[in-house]
Order: structure tokens, then C-alpha cells, then sequence
């Protein structure tokens, strides 16, 4: 195990996301905030071939980012024009990023300087320049340089407007991505099946490495950005029962289960975790060594089993919370 | 068709070198190396999308550009002889296909109706070329829009973006049939401006060789020419930010990631 986890970086997507909110007047959100409240925390996206390394990017990011940004209480902009751009389509994207920048909040984009989502936090006319950051660095790239993706379309979302949510309205959002998500219902779009996503993603990964199929890098990519979720997973359950306080029933059964699925991610985590151990970044060990898989496998079980349980408590506290709507409710 | 290569080639040449192997690939990342990340992420993404080494996708940009000159044509035609007289047809037939094969039995039956070159072409053509059709007379305009036509129908059944291979057959088949209606001296004019826009060589190197290689360079400067025009926009929008006395530079605070 790392020896103490830096709760102010993640592997997931939900990083672009929390630094975008940070400029807003909800940047009391933190992190691990961010990531249960967006789902990121509880994703996972296994290619079922070899556990490629494009899964945890691999999917329809105009429609998950905005329901992120929408459990958060935002209103969202979205620019995807797919390629060739057309010049009307690159004026109307830049001028998009512009708008959010000068409203005080950068825009999130994806591939900026690596195929993750990151931020374009100012602009120059002059030089034609925007300056961005990802999780690799933090440059400047040209507007002519930001109209040539090299993915098959230009990818933004900007966030407008920001909504007063109550608690409770934030949560069952949350809860219902994340539920979707576990069960295979999610909307995939272009990516349909080529990925197995929620609980489904153990079953192809064990399966991939039963054929002893894993690709060293992808493999380990993946152990690190879903392990890294879990764990945020279990941190995000644990602050959501210590701060729904109890004074009545919606508080309590919150409490209750988000204090149980807590327990289970941690287990999730911990086995996770090991898996981390057997296959570090970015080298990656030998996923394809027999004894080596067999581990995996066990990991992947225990981590599954634990997952499946965590899953049962939020859909029933996902149910649960359908009924209820006040801020404040004082029974 | 050498689909896999000119996927491979295709690829958007990132810092590293166009004919690394994914193998290099791998390895540099597992090194660390965070551009061979990108690649890679891309790469798989691409493949999982069905997008690398699309050749139908090549084909059917190369046919825009052939559509695009016909169509071009036209229009000058319609200048250069008698706006009052093309300009009207053009638009019609486009609209209205029956009107013109109304036409059909009149002064210009001789013209054969576009979908009697289809029975040229038997299960033997298509066998032989794997649907391409047979070869192409590249100085013949009929044949030319013949070829076109058959991609577009092959496109339109094969599933892909249905609506916009059959739009395509219609527009081809509306410039066949304008054709029809065309006379001698018409005709003449149409064909010298519309091999003044693209050589007989270059259609030669368009439909005669139908080799991955062609397309190649045809997208290659497909994707130049999409280059410069970016690159102009972004220049005229720059300016009228400019002269619209909106704010030219913004910095935030660099975030936290």
C-alpha cells in the first residue's frame, strides 16, 4: 500500500470536474465530494479483450460530465463537433471556452496534452493562445492546435449557471448515476458494449485474465484509476453518514446505509489495493503469468463480492431516497 | 483493401514516429512515458470506435471533392452560357426528379436514363471488384457519374449513414439527368470546366487506381486544406473580437489538478 493516499489527487475524470467547481460558489465541495457526488468514485470501464488503457475514458463524456455537473447544481454548455470541423463549428467552441473564462470559470476539455479531461483556464487573442492544464502538464496550446483534436471530435463543457439543490436532491442524482452505472444501465452511445462497465467490468476483467489475455499497461492503468475510485468511494460514503446527523428517519437511514456500503467499498478497496501491488504503474508486472493471474483473479472475486453488496445497500437507499425532498426537515 | 495500413498511417502523427508498433508503444509507456500514453489511449479508442483506417470514409471524402467540382461546374456553366436558362434547371431537378424523366421520352431519349447503366453491371462486376464497379473511363463524364452513383447505392445499403449516401444518388442522379438535357455545345462547356477543376489525371488517380495510397494523399491534403481554413477562421474571428472591443486576453488563476 502507498503510504498515506493524497486525498487532493485522483486518477478518475472527476478531476477536471472538481477543478472547475473550484472557481464557483460551491467550492466547498471537496474531492472526495466531488468524486461520490459524480459517480467517479464508483466507475469502472474494462475492455473485455485485454483491459485496455483506453477504458476509463472510454465514455460518452458530453452526456456524463453534464449529469456530473447537474448532480452537482449546475447548468452546462456543451460543444462536441465531430471532425472535419467546420469553421463556424471552431468559432462557436472557442467562443465557448471564452465565455466561461470570462465569467471567472475555466472550461473542461478533453485531450488537451493527453486524452483526460482537463482545463483551459485563460485565452490570449493576441497570440492565439490558450493556456490549459491536465493531469501531465500545465502549457499553452494555439487556438489552431485546439481546433485540430486528435480524437474524432473537439470535446467542451462549460458550466453556466448555479442552482440551489437541497442536500437531499443532490444525493438520490448521485445515487441514481451511481446505481445505473454498477447495474449496466448507463447510456453508452457510440462506445455500446465494446466496454463492460459497472459490476459487469469484474466479470470481463476475471475473464480476461483467466485467458491470461491482460495488456501489462492498460491492466495496470486501470488497477490504479479504479482502485484509486474505491477508495474515494469508501471515504465519500464514510463522510456522507458522519454528516447526515439523524434527527429523522431520511437522516437515519442515510446514515445507515451509506455507513454499510462504506464497509463494503473499504473491503473493495483493500482487495483493489493489493491488486496494485501485483501490477504498479506503469510498468505493470506480469499479468500473464499464470500464478500471477490466479492472484488477480482472487482479488477481483473478493473485490467483486464486497462491490455487489455495496451495490444492494445504495439501491436501497437510492429508493428510499425517491420519497424525500425538503432541505430541512425537522420531525 | 489495405485497410489495416492506412489506418496505421492515417494516425495522427503524434511526436513519435508514424511506423511504431504498438509494441513501442507499450513499452515507452510502461517506461512512463506519458506521450506513448496518449497514443495508446487514442489508438484503442479509435479501434473500439471502428474509426482507424476507415477507407470508405477516404472514398467517400474523394467523391465529395469529385461532387463538389461537378457541381461547381454547373454553376459556371450557368454563367458562362445562359444563367437564365441553367440556374432554374439545376434547382429543379433537384427537387424534382420526375419533372425530368417527363423529359426523358422528348427530344433527348437518345440520352440513356441513368439506371439503365446499372444493368451493365452484373454480379460478375461486382464479384470482380468487390463492389467497386468496373473500371472507370476517367475522360468520360457518364462513366464518372456512373461510378459515383454505384458507391453511393453501395453505401446506401451497406447500412452506414443510409440518409446521406441516398442523398448523395440523388444529386448525382439530378446532375445525370441535367445532363441528358444538355446540347452539344452544353455539353462541351460542362466538360471543359469540370476537367478544368480536376485534370482527367487527377480523376485517373482518383477511380483508375483504386489503391489505399491514393486516398491516402487525397486525404492527406483533404487535411491540409482543412488546415488553412481553420487556420484563416481563427484569424478573421480574432480580429473581430478585436474590432468588437471584446476583452482580448483573460487569465484565471492556474487550477489545482
Amino acid at each position: 500500500m502507498e503510504a498515506r493516499k493524497d486525498w487532493s489527487k485522483t486518477w478518475t475524470s472527476a478531476a477536471a470536474i472538481h477543478g472547475a467547481v473550484g472557481y464557483t460558489d460551491k467550492k466547498h465541495y471537496s474531492l472526495s465530494d466531488v468524486m461520490g457526488l459524480t459517480g467517479h468514485a464508483f466507475r469502472m470501464n474494462i475492455d473485455p479483450d485485454s483491459v485496455n488503457a483506453a477504458g476509463p475514458t472510454s465514455f460518452p463524456g458530453g452526456y456524463i460530465l453534464r449529469r456530473n455537473l447537474c448532480n452537482l447544481g449546475f447548468t452546462s454548455c456543451l460543444a462536441d463537433p465531430s471532425a472535419p470541423l467546420t469553421p463556424d463549428k471552431v468559432e462557436r467552441t472557442i467562443a465557448l471556452v471564452q465565455q466561461s473564462i470570462d465569467r471567472g470559470v475555466p472550461a473542461i476539455a478533453f485531450d488537451l496534452f493527453v486524452p483526460e479531461f482537463g482545463l483551459i483556464y485563460g485565452y490570449d487573442d493576441d497570440k492565439q493562445l490558450f493556456y490549459a492544464k491536465d493531469v501531465s502538464k500545465d502549457g499553452t496550446l494555439t487556438y489552431e492546435q485546439f481546433a485540430n483534436p486528435k480524437i474524432d471530435l473537439l470535446f467542451v463543457t462549460t458550466i453556466s449557471e448555479s442552482l440551489p439543490h437541497s442536500k437531499y436532491e443532490v444525493l438520490r442524482m448521485a445515487l441514481s448515476m451511481i446505481v445505473d452505472h454498477a447495474r449496466g444501465k448507463e447510456w453508452t452511445h457510440v462506445f455500446g458494449d465494446r466496454f463492460a462497465h459497472g459490476l459487469a467490468g469484474y466479470d470481463a476483467w476475471i475473464g480476461v485474465m483467466e485467458r491470461r489475455g491482460a495488456d501489462e499497461y492498460g491492466n495496470a492503468y486501470n488497477t490504479a484509476v479504479i482502485a484509486d475510485a474505491r477508495e474515494f468511494a469508501e471515504r465519500f460514503l464514510r463522510e456522507v453518514a458522519f454528516r447526515w446527523d439523524g434527527a429523522n428517519v431520511v437522516e437515519r437511514t442515510v446514515r445507515k446505509h451509506a455507513g454499510e456500503a462504506a464497509a463494503r467499498y473499504g473491503t473493495v478497496a483493500e482487495a483493489l489495493g493489493r491488486l496494485r501491488e501485483l501490477f504498479p504503474f506503469p510498468e505493470g508486472g506480469r499479468p500473464k503469468d499464470p500464478a500471477e493471474a490466479d492472484r488477480a483473479i482472487r482479488l477481483l472475486r473478493q473485490a467483486r463480492e464486497a462491490e455487489e453488496e455495496g451495490v444492494r445497500q445504495l439501491e436501497q437507499l437510492f429508493h428510499f431516497m425517491k420519497e424525500y425532498y425538503s432541505e430541512v426537515w425537522v420531525n | 483493401m489495405n485497410v489495416l495500413e492506412l489506418g496505421k498511417s492515417d494516425w495522427p502523427a503524434g511526436p513519435s514516429a508514424p511506423g511504431e508498433t504498438e509494441r513501442e508503444l507499450v513499452e515507452r509507456a510502461r517506461a512512463g512515458d506519458t506521450e506513448a500514453f496518449g497514443e495508446l489511449v487514442r489508438k484503442h479508442r479509435a479501434k473500439a470506435l471502428g474509426l482507424a483506417g476507415s477507407l470508405l470514409k477516404d472514398r467517400f471524402l474523394a467523391e465529395d471533392i469529385v461532387q463538389e467540382a461537378l457541381i461547381r461546374a454547373f454553376l459556371h456553366l450557368g454563367t458562362l452560357a445562359d444563367a437564365g436558362r441553367f440556374m432554374p434547371w439545376l434547382h429543379r431537378i433537384v427537387r424534382n426528379q420526375a419533372y425530368m424523366k417527363l423529359r426523358r421520352g422528348g427530344p433527348h431519349a437518345k440520352e440513356k436514363p441513368f439506371c439503365s447503366f446499372g444493368s451493365r453491371q452484373g454480379p460478375e462486376a461486382e464479384a470482380r471488384s468487390g463492389g467497386s464497379g468496373q473500371p472507370v473511363d476517367c475522360t468520360d463524364i457518364d462513366s464518372i457519374l456512373f461510378h459515383l452513383a454505384d458507391h453511393a447505392a453501395e453505401g446506401a445499403r451497406s447500412g452506414e449513414e443510409p440518409e446521406k449516401h441516398l442523398l448523395r444518388q440523388e444529386v448525382l442522379q439530378g446532375i445525370h439527368e441535367l445532363i441528358g438535357c444538355l446540347n452539344k455545345r452544353e455539353r462541351g462547356i460542362f466538360e471543359a470546366r469540370f476537367f478544368g477543376e480536376l485534370p482527367p489525371a487527377e480523376i485517373a488517380e482518383l477511380f483508375g487506381t483504386t489503391t489505399a495510397g491514393v486516398y491516402n494523399s487525397l486525404s492527406k491534403s483533404r487535411a491540409k486544406l482543412q488546415k488553412e481554413r481553420i487556420r484563416v477562421t481563427i484569424g478573421l474571428y480574432v480580429q473581430r473580437r478585436a474590432a468588437l472591443g471584446l476583452p482580448s486576453r483573460k487569465l484565471l488563476v492556474p487550477p489545482r489538478l
